[in-house]
């Protein structure tokens, strides 16, 4: 996959999404890192149908992903992150959730 | 073979018969890997332990902790198998034997797509592919028929991506 330059630091604001009425103390993610395989078109394919992002979210994380080997692509309860994992796991993304650190 | 293309809201391609006997053997390949049909995965040397295509079919959901990767995979691991299955499954369905028209509903190119992304996934442990070979050159550096493979692959992979994105951009 190409380089691409001048790539911003990625505001967290828009890909992690808080809900209020859970522990928002430390909450759980979800990570994709990058792999040598997958399409850029098809990581952000997925991400657009999985989480439902527009195009340019998807695209902004999909790069981030290539870029920086890995980027958190949603946020909250634990349960949902492994729920999450496995959907991720389901297209072959490389995913695992974490406490946020 | 044709790109696939839409035609009254199906997508539609034409294989030639080499072609569709590439796909139904890289996917029964995988089909077996995940079936925990032991042999070609493993290294050679009768090296025991764990297929890396599987690992990489299956990872863990964890990387530090062991006990919540096992917890995960306890959860989900069944499912994924039966999912991954049965997307394989229809791929073979809808690929006629000998060649010739592929005809797929959105959710049936839903499952092509995932399904060519874990026989590639499944190549690129076994090739050790890495983000800068080009497969092309590799294909005639090596002699290795699966560098040829997994270029086609990606290829078809690539366009029908595309074209579920033509769709959902439209809107029709």
């Amino acid at each position: 996959m190409g380089e691409v330059t001048g790539i911003i630091a990625p505001e967290r604001a828009e890909e992690v999404v808080f809900d209020e009425d859970e522990d928002t103390d430390r909450p759980w993610v979800t990570i994709v890192w990058n792999d040598p395989v997958n399409l850029m078109n098809y990581v952000t394919y997925v991400f657009q149908k999985l989480f439902g992002y527009d195009e340019p979210t998807a695209t902004k994380l999909m790069l981030q992903v290539h870029h920086e080997g890995r980027a958190i692509v949603s946020s909250g309860a634990k349960e949902r992150m492994e729920s999450d994992t496995s959907r991720l796991h389901a297209y072959g993304l490389w995913a695992t959730y974490q406490r946020d650190s | 073979m044709t790109p696939f293309r839409w035609k009254r809201g199906r997508l539609v391609a034409d294989l030639e018969p080499y072609e569709a006997g590439l796909l139904r053997q890289v996917v029964a390949d995988v089909g077996g890997v995940l079936s925990g049909v032991p042999g070609d995965g493993r290294s050679a040397g009768g090296a025991t332990g764990p297929d890396p295509v599987a690992e990489r079919l299956l990872p863990d959901g964890h990387r530090s902790d062991p006990n919540l990767a096992k917890d995960y995979r306890s959860l989900t691991e069944a499912g994924l198998r039966q999912e991954k299955l049965a997307d394989a499954a229809l791929l073979l369905d809808t690929v006629p034997e000998a060649g010739g028209r592929v005809d797929l509903d959105e959710s049936q190119a839903e499952a092509w797509i995932r399904t060519l992304n874990d026989v590639r996934l499944a190549i690129g442990v076994r090739l050790d592919v890495q983000e800068s070979d080009d497969p092309m050159v590799r294909a005639e550096q090596t002699g290795d028929p699966r560098w040829a493979a997994y270029s086609w692959l990606t290829a078809v992979q690539g366009l029908l991506v595309d074209a579920l994105n033509s769709r959902s951009r439209t809107g029709t």
